[in-house]
């Protein structure tokens, strides 16, 4: 049984122009996700910008991984009011470790990504949980996690479907996702 | 009597009106359009040119709308500037600073101003609306600034009540942010201070001025030592509902209070 990959089809925008293009709309997401998790009222919000690193991270290679995961992860420092650079190195390495994850080992899908986004944005939850609440023991500090950290994970995983399919949809317009057709039984192969 | 009646002129003139207003009112619909397309036609042009005309007139009026209401808000805006200064001595306000974002899932409500350093502004600056206190300055960048609320349980703040003079300190905690409000400690014993009575910034840290309003007073009850009270103070100002604020950037007798020296 052959396989063809049909991204060697001639592309009608150049593929430098298409990556260019791709990364712009993934900077632009990422803006509006960042203003949305530093706008409105009380309450816990829903941080996109966590999803929209992973599934990049999914679909890119390790290092342009690691380099969007820092650039986002230092702007959620920024509207987390967090010390600069502890989500940036979390997510530096959070996403190395996804893109090279669903490279060797995992089939890129909404099911792997979710328990994948979900394990390592749990292990992000309780790193900030000890480090910025618990060690120091401040009164009611078990309300910073019930009352805000962990609906606002809640929301964040509820939202990292749609972030998901945005970004799927932006990597296969641009041409980078590959894709693999099976062609039909040769029967000049002689099959043991 | 009959003839009389079938041959006079109203009752004719009603007869043929009767039969013959639909049609007149039909045929003056089809006159009224063809007289109407026929002025559109051959008047076009001057439509086109009236139509361009109250165009711009109606955007000077949007701009000279626009143009009212900024300087209403700017009106408003020195109102209350005036106010402050007049609240404690040797007080200078920076300008209107706006609320331009929230930080994501801060029970206190901490919130980025759109003045930094190049506007004066500098770390632990009180800010303050026409209400009162609102909180301090706790990070400065050169273009914004981050401040942390009352309700936050990194700031300790000395007060007085203005009817009795008693004297604490206001300190925040997780559990009072969330119903809004702060709580003041180190109230003697004998205290008089009852609901709805008014606290003010005593002044003694050197970081915020004397005489502004931080709150109201809500129930007071003995300490779990026993050896003073504790109050339930409702800050003035709610962080969540803020669009504009004021940053004290000098006063009289900055600096010289105790935790300012040591």
């Amino acid at each position: 049984m052959k396989q063809r990959i049909n991204s060697a089809e001639k592309p009608a925008v150049k593929p430098g122009v298409k990556t260019a293009l791709k990364w712009a709309a993934f900077a632009i997401l990422s803006v509006f996700m960042y203003t949305s998790s530093t706008s409105g009222g009380p309450g816990a919000k829903a941080l996109l910008l966590f999803p929209m690193t992973a599934a990049v991270a999914v679909f890119e290679s390790e290092i342009p991984s690691a380099v969007f995961g820092s650039v986002c992860g230092l702007l959620l420092d920024v509207s987390l009011g967090k010390l600069p650079g502890f989500t940036a190195l979390w997510l530096c390495l959070a996403c190395a470790g996804i893109s090279a994850l669903f490279g060797q080992l995992l089939r890129k899908n909404i099911i792997n990504f979710l328990w994948v986004f979900a394990l390592a944005g749990g292990i992000y939850l309780y790193i900030d949980y000890y480090l910025y609440y618990k060690i120091w023991a401040y009164e009611g500090y078990r309300l910073a996690l019930t009352e805000r950290l962990l609906p606002s994970a809640l929301k964040t995983l509820l939202w990292s479907v749609p972030v998901y399919a945005a970004v799927r949809i932006t990597e296969r317009l641009s041409g980078a996702v590959r894709r693999l057709d099976l062609e039909e039984q040769d029967k000049n192969i002689d099959r043991v | 009597m009959i003839y009389a009646a079938v041959s006079s002129s109203n009752a004719i003139s009603s007869a043929i009106g009767t039969v013959f207003a639909p049609v007149q009112k039909f045929s003056n619909r089809i006159s009224d359009a063809v007289t109407g397309t026929l002025d559109m036609l051959f008047n076009a042009r001057d439509y086109y040119e009236e139509n361009q005309e109250l165009k711009n007139e109606l955007a000077e009026l949007y701009a000279k709308i626009s143009d009212y209401t900024e300087i209403s808000q700017e009106n408003d805006h020195l109102r209350e500037m005036i106010d402050l200064a007049d609240s404690a001595d040797g007080v200078e306000l920076s300008e209107p600073c706006t609320v331009i974002g929230r930080t994501a899932n801060d029970i206190y409500g901490s919130f980025f101003i759109d003045k930094g350093e190049k506007d004066g502004i500098e770390y632990y600056d009180p800010v303050v609306t026409s209400s009162g206190l609102v909180g301090f300055v706790t990070e400065v960048e050169y273009t914004y600034s981050l401040v942390t609320p009352l309700l936050s349980n990194e700031i300790s703040l000395g007060v007085y009540c203005v009817r009795t003079g008693e004297t604490g300190v206001i300190e925040g905690s997780y559990e009072l942010a969330l119903d809004g409000t702060v709580r003041m400690v180190y109230i003697p014993l004998e205290c008089e201070m009852t609901d709805g009575d008014i606290v003010i910034t005593s002044g003694y840290s050197g970081n915020v001025p004397k005489g502004i309003v931080v709150g109201t007073a809500g129930s007071i009850t003995i300490a779990p030592s026993g050896l003073t009270r504790v109050g339930i103070i409702k800050p003035t100002v709610d962080p969540f509902d803020l669009k504009t604020v004021f940053v004290i950037t000098d006063f009289d007798g900055k600096g010289a209070g105790y935790e300012t020296e040591n």
